[in-house]
């Protein structure tokens, strides 16, 4: 599997659609920068740990990982290169897991550059802010990356179920809208249910309690700026990692167990 | 040591229901050069794939290098290659580099077999080209190097030769016999180019609709493609005795309706002829066959599957 992981790196670094999708990636977040600073909102009120809590940029940081997901795992099996993994030796577990783990790791990329450079970006430039302590703001980007990783779990085993990359990014596209559509529902108390009950079972509930979790209107320096009342318990943080983990292996186990049995094209 | 390197027994493979291979039961030895030959359909690439592991059988099993299990299956495919339907290549990538990628996913350490590879296929100097602008010939020697990047004790090829040139097809030849006869690789093949596997295999299985319908040696198939009087008499009986003692004849094939097979001096017919009449043997037929591999396969697998080119080469195998 460990090589079959550092085939992928070899390959994903000398590929320059890699690097299109990245340029993409950061053109994208800028024009969002700038249609976020002409509807009201200058990036200097945002600062620091505003671009945690208001930004979405978790949310951003998620369709690019369904693109690289799905090439990683999808794209290798359009050209057969999965095919030549097993034809060579290679075990199927191997194959499946080794494509999962390095569509993660690219996901902690996607992650670092998307949501960690432009918190540690705007608080250079602006300063951390009044919203939440740095303590508190770490912990939740630090968490932020659970609920992409769920997504990326997700991701992988559909891209693995339909055997296609351009298929698995438009169910991925109709999962992340699907979720988003529930959460908005919840969050406008249309269903019935706690945003927080409902993590453990949905990715993007789990994001939307990291980043709006706790939190009030306060007037501040002349200002009215959202900030935490208390900060996030322990039991939240374990409640959200491990749902995670237990989400992400049954779902990953339950995708490996239907791509083990089937035949390869 | 058996020198068995892979025994398939019984094996059958059904999709949706549909026999696609029924009860196929062969064994490659050491050296072997084994040729798949069938019409469109008849199970070659499927029979491949599921030595590779890409297939599951429904039934029956496969032995290589003596284990059966998914996990020692596994390792001894280690010791193969296979180059089936598309060769292995990411288009993006340059031949290097996908050599490479290969030798990064497969663990090997030595990087000069790399080299090795692409000069063994004429293709050590198409530099940092992406595989995307490369010709289906330069791809399908691409395919072979990547299959030869670890020392394979047995190579399985299907069309290996599909879409080359002549020129190509003959280097493609030529490698693999060097590879047979020096590195002692054993090869299975599959092509529609059926002059091309007779002047490659030592063994053939021929197959229709999912059924193996004969296996042959090379040497089998030759005496049978050859051409041959068939003599027909009043007392078959003593016709090969007739001929081994007047004339020394001993390339007889007696058929079980009884007439002769003629392989030997078939260019003194007249004097076979005139020595059976005088011993009291009366000729009723004497009739010239002349035969080859290709109406030989037409024979045995049915004119009705097979699409012919100008050159009467059978189709692919889908």
């Amino acid at each position: 599997m460990y090589n079959i992981m550092k085939a992928q790196k070899y390959q994903l670094i000398r590929d320059n659609v890699t690097y299109y999708i990245m340029l993409a990636g950061v053109i994208i977040v800028w024009i969002v920068a700038i249609m976020i600073t002409e509807e009201g909102m200058p990036l200097d009120h945002m600062k620091g740990c505003g671009t945690i809590t208001d930004a979405g940029l978790n949310f951003y940081s998620v369709f690019l990982t369904l693109i690289f997901t799905a090439r990683i795992c999808g794209d290798d099996i359009k050209d057969k290169t999965i095919n030549y993994e097993i034809l060579s030796g290679g075990k199927k577990s191997a194959v499946y897991f080794g494509r999962l783990f390095t569509s993660i790791i690219m996901g902690v990329i996607v992650y670092l550059l998307y949501c960690v450079l432009p918190v540690i970006l705007m608080t250079a430039v602006f300063g951390w802010g009044e919203a939440l302590p740095v303590r508190e703001g770490v912990i939740r980007l630090a968490l932020g990356f659970v609920p992409v990783l769920r997504f990326i779990i997700m991701f992988a085993v559909i891209t693995f179920l339909t055997r296609s990359s351009l298929g698995s990014v438009a169910l991925g596209f109709i999962l992340i809208l699907g979720e988003s559509l529930i959460e908005m529902m919840i969050q406008e108390d249309f269903l019935p249910i706690d945003i927080n009950k409902a993590a453990p079972f949905m990715a993007s509930a789990s994001m939307d309690v990291i980043s709006t979790y706790n939190y009030k209107m306060d007037y501040i320096n002349g200002k009215d700026v959202q900030v935490l009342k208390d900060m996030m318990p322990v039991s939240t943080i374990a409640m959200l990692v491990g749902s995670a983990l237990v989400m992400g292996i049954i779902v990953s186990a339950a995708g490996y167990a239907v791509f083990s049995k089937k035949d390869m094209d | 040591m058996s020198d068995i390197l892979i025994d398939v027994k019984n094996f059958e493979k059904q999709y949706m229901k549909k026999t696609v291979v029924k009860d196929a039961s062969f064994q490659v030895k050491e050296g072997m050069i084994l040729g798949l030959v069938g019409p469109n359909g008849a199970g070659k690439t499927t029979i491949m794939k599921a030595m590779g592991g890409l297939i599951m059988p429904t039934n029956g099993t496969i032995s290589i290098f003596g284990e059966t299990s998914e996990k020692g299956l596994a390792h001894s495919r280690s010791r193969m290659c296979f180059m089936i339907e598309t060769p292995y290549a990411k288009q993006n990538l340059s031949a290097r580099e996908n050599l490479e990628k290969l030798r990064i996913q497969k663990g090997l350490p030595d990087k000069s077999r790399i080299d090795e590879a692409l000069k063994l296929v004429n293709l050590e100097n198409v530099g940092k080209k992406p595989v995307k602008q490369f010709s289906l010939g330069m791809k399908q020697r691409l395919g072979i190097a990547a299959s030869l990047l670890s020392k394979p004790e047995i190579m399985v090829l299907d069309e290996p030769v599909n879409g080359l040139d002549p020129e190509g097809i003959v280097a493609v030849r030529e490698l693999l016999l060097k590879l047979n006869r020096e590195e002692k690789i054993t090869i299975i093949i599959s092509s529609h180019l059926l002059s091309e596997l007779s002047q490659l295999c030592t063994d053939y299985i021929f197959l229709r609709k999912g059924e193996i319908v004969e296996n042959i040696s090379s040497e089998e198939l030759q005496k049978k493609c050859h051409d041959y009087y068939r003599i027909d008499t009043d007392n078959n009986s003593l016709v090969p005795a007739l001929l081994k003692n007047k004339m020394d004849i001993t390339d007889i094939e007696v058929e079980k309706g009884g007439a002769v097979r003629l392989f030997e001096r078939i260019d003194e017919i007249r004097l076979i002829s005139k020595t059976l009449y005088e011993n009291g043997v009366i000729p009723t037929e004497l009739h010239m066959h002349d035969a080859n591999l290709e109406q030989y396969y037409m024979n045995l697998v049915g004119e009705k599957d097979v699409q012919y080119n100008e050159s009467t080469e059978v189709s692919a195998d889908s």
